[in-house]
């Protein structure tokens, strides 16, 4: 793997201590916990107020792609006759099950429950299904309507529907654990998990300072405890030292690159098999990716008016990956006028359809209304086979010639 | 006026659109390919999505008053947003029904949402939708799908071309055109001689668009016994209860019909109802026909062929991207073939 | 002021040497193994039809898929920027510029000078040269045979094959199925002019709209490509050469280029 060439966080192994913390804890010290598989969008503050433990397979197959791992794994899958057109994460993961040999940490740890939300994508309803016939675990679907409407508002019987759901999720799971939720430890959890998102904001915000602070793989990383460990203390606490860091680089003027000339926004997932080489590729041109569409997602601010479930419904049905193409539209815009940005590199990603298709329409209309180039670079988030390094630098280098 | 409205996938409620005076019409890839969906779909999006909307973008489907997608795939997703953007003046909707079909709140939820499309089309056409009017086309569709069920009981008499051409023109025409077998097959002959072909089998896929595969299992003796097609029996497996409120039981059709692998009710009920179509039947092997880059049906293909491998059925995979490459097609069918009527 | 483009081309390396605004030698080599090797002799047998030695030149700037390999360039730009340029000294009115090479094609959006959009070719669409090459294999027919074949086709055969190792087995059953030649030859130029087309579709495809590399010699593509499109295609004098070219107007332009270090 390249090395990165801008400057390192202080809080980094404050950030890999937490993460090696989880998976240890996932695996040796879950303390008779009950292991959940969870998706990224799913509302796991009631998981944990439930003394579940949640793992998320995603993030897993993210590390296995940082990693270098996701190539061999998937390929344990294609032997058992899966198509290499599914999904990374979720082929890698299915290669897992059936043989850990390649996969990092000797593999997720075995679930005693599976819980799947539809707000990301339809892969993780079958990712998931495969998950359960394999383990043979309990599976709950949470079915969180797609929106397609302008303003990105739910309709009143999808929030119902969601939110009937989450109840039918309580009644599950306290049957699975043989306990009874308390209102007021999940309210708790929520209260810590809406600490460590609005913190999370704050950090993302800082960005539209010149010099940005940060780059995207600084994003990147420090996202995983808003998706893994979202509820609690420790990741809360986290979010406070990182934030702590980033107003004094900004107070000083600290630059995450050694010279920012360009400033752009990223969209989609990152790609983890070439995560330093691939941006330092931009860092050439003194391009610094200040924000992007990917990190952002974890980012919503809890709904808190009213019945708590209720604001769970909604800011669950409302994730950015469960909106039409005009909010992806509405979304870009906004970035690129708060954070100034000179572009936008949209990653079309192989792995993830319903975050690619559209990208070239979104990309259209969002240069027609900002004025701003955008340039889409194929490759895969986590399988390497897809990614060709000439061709990738050959179109960084047309773009930014023209963009100076 | 325009009278015609186009849908990509049989989980549209055709009655509904029916009911407000359009024909309901399938859209279906051709068999020419794309050059300007690419502008707008990546390459690793299926033929359906992408020929689909390469006739509307070559002025091809301009007859139609609207799109109606339902939510399915995230590539169906993607595409109907991608419709409203390259035709801002057509009706274009998407019925979200749920994913979660063994949800105790999905039926529920489905009404509320087919009234929401019912008001869109009330709103966007000014029409009312009445209840007579629902019923009366829910009666016309059952028959069709009736008549449909009734040709499909006595398919031995006809010959694969002539059971997709009749599938195929279904989903097309007026659906008053076929209330019984005769009308369905219209001017199709009984093709005798295919009683005599010894080998059935099952087909299993998205959709089937063009006649490549049909023509050669004609070309090899086989018959097709059973199918698994959007387009194919599990549009017509199940029909809407005549009784009650209308809306309530289009969506409880919708619930209960076979299962498309977007969707989800048990964790093995489409393995169950193929091993079922297959002992029913009495078919000796399954061939898989799937479109490349479609994510819902590889990810069921694994735990599909398991089954069928338990049960020592045997199964062909085909994968095809638009127009089944004839060639390498027979090969794999044939040997295929050769090895059912040697096992 | 003498200034030089050099091309580095997957299949060939081409140059073009410029005395202000004015073409004075031009030449093409294969690029065989060695890249750096074929740009040198090519750089050399033109300064020589040019009656130049290597001090004459006050600028190189390379271009194509080797322009990182000269030291003796002073800086390298990519082909789709060198296209744009090139074609707003040609023909300035041209607003879509369309580049079939080997391996790749491209379509370029541009005005004066600058690219405005671009869109490249997936990687294992079969719409790059390479694909003709293949086909022509195939068929057993020169590449010029297969242009001249493709304007006397009457029939409506159709490759659908994303892949050209799939196409290629598509050529072989629709030779089986005794598709007169020339029809086939028509289908495999249709199938890359659609594809080409949706890739200047994807940036807007106005005109007017030029062709170039080595494929704009190729007649049969190019018809294919005005009906695909539906409208006239300029095809500039030397198309090869519009790569090289243009990095050698880029040499003397007066703004310093910035390349990747």
């Amino acid at each position: 793997m390249s090395e990165r060439r801008y400057k390192k966080l202080k809080t980094a192994p404050q950030l890999k201590k937490l993460l090696e913390q989880h998976y240890l804890a996932a695996k040796y010290f879950h303390l008779g916990k009950p292991i959940a598989w969870v998706t990224s969008g799913a509302p796991v503050e009631i998981v944990r107020a439930l003394d579940i433990f949640p793992v998320y397979p995603e993030n897993y197959g993210a590390l296995c792609g940082a990693r270098g791992a996701s190539a061999a794994m998937c390929q344990v899958a294609e032997a058992r006759v899966y198509s290499p057109d599914l999904c990374a994460y979720a082929r890698s993961s299915v290669g897992m099950m059936s043989d850990a040999k390649h996969a990092p940490l000797g593999g997720l740890p075995r679930p005693d429950l599976l819980i799947t939300c539809g707000n990301i994508c339809g892969t993780v309803l079958k990712w998931y299904e495969a998950a359960a016939r394999h383990y043979h675990a309990p599976l709950f679907i949470l079915d969180t309507p797609f929106i397609h409407a302008d303003d990105g508002e739910p309709t009143a019987h999808a929030i119902a529907y969601v939110a009937a759901q989450l109840e039918e999720l309580i009644a599950f799971l306290e049957k699975q654990t043989r306990r009874k939720l308390s209102k007021e430890k999940l309210l708790a959890t929520a209260m810590l998990s809406s600490e460590a998102v609005s913190l999370w904001c704050d950090v993302r915000e800082f960005c539209r300072a010149r010099p940005s602070p940060l780059n995207a793989p600084d994003l990147f990383l420090n996202m995983a405890p808003i998706v893994t460990l979202r509820g609690t203390k420790e990741c809360a606490q986290f979010y406070r030292a990182l934030k702590e860091e980033i107003a004094e680089r900004v107070a000083r003027q600290v630059s995450a690159l050694p010279e920012e000339k360009y400033r752009l926004v990223w969209d989609n997932i990152a790609i983890w098999h070439h995560l330093y080489r691939f941006y330092n590729h931009f860092v050439d041109y003194g391009a610094c990716f200040v924000t992007d569409t990917y990190t952002g997602g974890w980012a919503m601010r809890m709904n808190d008016q009213g019945d708590p479930i209720h604001a769970f419904a909604r800011t669950y049905t409302q994730v950015f990956l469960n909106q039409s193409l005009r909010v992806r539209v509405r979304d870009m815009a906004d970035l690129i006028t708060r954070f100034d940005v000179d572009g936008f590199v949209m990653h079309s990603n192989r792995s993830c359809k319903p975050y690619s298709v559209g990208q070239y329409d979104i990309r259209r209309i969002v240069t027609e209304q900002t004025g701003k180039p955008g340039l889409v670079i194929e490759a895969d988030h986590s399988d390497p086979r897809s990614y060709d390094d000439e061709t990738i630098r050959a179109r960084i280098q047309t773009f930014m010639e023209g963009l100076r | 006026m325009k009278n015609k409205i186009g849908y990509l996938c049989t989980y549209v409620p055709e009655e509904i659109i029916h009911a407000a005076g359009f024909l309901p019409v399938r859209i279906a890839p051709s068999t020419t390919p794309p050059t300007r969906a690419d502008a707008h779909l990546q390459s690793y999006t299926c033929c359906l999505a992408r020929s689909c909307l390469d006739q509307a973008l070559a002025g091809r489907l301009n007859d139609l008053a609207g799109v109606v997608f339902a939510h399915t795939c995230d590539t169906m997703q993607g595409l109907a947003d991608i419709w409203r953007e390259s035709f801002p003046n057509l009706f274009v909707e998407t019925v979200v029904g749920p994913v979660a079909l063994n949800s105790p709140h999905a039926q529920k939820y489905l009404v509320a949402e087919l009234r929401r499309f019912v008001a869109a089309l009330e709103q966007h056409f000014d029409v009312r939708v009445t209840e007579d009017a629902l019923r009366a086309s829910i009666r016309i569709y059952n028959t069709r799908r009736r008549a449909l069920a009734d040709f499909y009981a006595r398919r031995a008499e006809f010959s694969a071309v002539q059971w997709f051409n009749v599938m195929n023109k279904a989903l097309t025409t007026p659906p008053e055109a076929i209330s019984d077998r005769r009308s369905a097959t219209s001017n199709q002959q009984s093709a005798i001689e295919n009683q005599k072909s010894k080998i059935g089998v099952v087909l299993v896929g998205a959709t089937i668009d063009e006649p490549t595969l049909p023509q050669i299992l004609d070309d090899l003796g086989a018959r097709i016994v059973a199918d698994d097609f959007c387009n194919g029996a599990r549009y017509f497996d199940t029909l809407v209860a005549e009784e009650g409120d209308p809306i309530e039981a289009i969506a409880a059709r919708e619930l209960t019909r076979a299962t498309c692998p977007c969707k989800h009710r048990a964790l093995d009920d489409r393995a169950e109802r193929l091993l079922k179509l297959v002992k029913d039947n009495r078919a000796d092997g399954v061939i898989f026909y799937h479109k490349k880059f479609c994510d819902p049906h590889a990810w069921d293909y694994p735990p599909l062929a398991a089954a069928l491998d338990r049960e020592k059925i045997p199964h062909l995979l085909l994968e095809v991207e638009q127009v089944a490459p004839v060639g390498q097609t027979r090969v794999r069918v044939e040997a295929f073939l050769e090895m059912l009527s040697e096992g | 002021m003498i200034t030089a483009g050099i091309d580095s081309g997957i299949k060939t390396t081409k140059v073009v040497i410029l005395n202000d605004d004015k073409i004075i030698a031009q030449r093409l080599v294969l690029t065989g193994w060695e890249p750096q090797q074929a740009g040198e002799s090519a750089l050399t047998a033109a300064l020589a039809d040019a009656r130049l030695s290597r001090a004459d030149l006050a600028r190189l700037v390379a271009t194509g898929a080797g322009r990182q390999a000269f030291p003796l360039a002073q800086s390298n730009v990519t082909e789709i920027t060198a296209d744009a340029r090139a074609l707003a000294f040609l023909h300035p009115t041209v607003r879509t510029v369309i580049d079939v090479g080997a391996e790749e094609a491209r379509a370029l959006k541009c005005a004066n000078g600058r690219v405005l959009d671009f869109a490249v070719n997936e990687k294992c669409a079969a719409g790059a040269g390479i694909f003709l090459e293949t086909m022509a294999r195939t068929l057993e027919v020169t590449l010029d045979e297969m242009s001249a074949l493709a304007l006397q086709a009457t029939g409506t055969a159709t490759l659908n094959s994303q892949c050209a190792v799939f196409a290629e087995s598509e050529v072989v059953s629709l030779i089986h199925a005794q598709t007169p030649i020339a029809e086939i030859v028509r289908a495999a130029h249709d199938a890359i002019a659609g594809r080409v087309a949706s890739l200047a579709r994807r940036v807007g495809g106005e005109p007017e709209i030029a062709l170039v590399g080595g494929i704009a010699r190729n007649v049969g593509f190019i018809d294919a490509l005005a009906r695909e499109l539906g409208m006239e295609i300029i095809v500039p004098r030397d198309p090869e050469f519009i790569g090289a070219l243009g990095a050698a107007l880029m040499a003397g332009d007066p703004v310093s280029l910035r390349g990747a270090s």
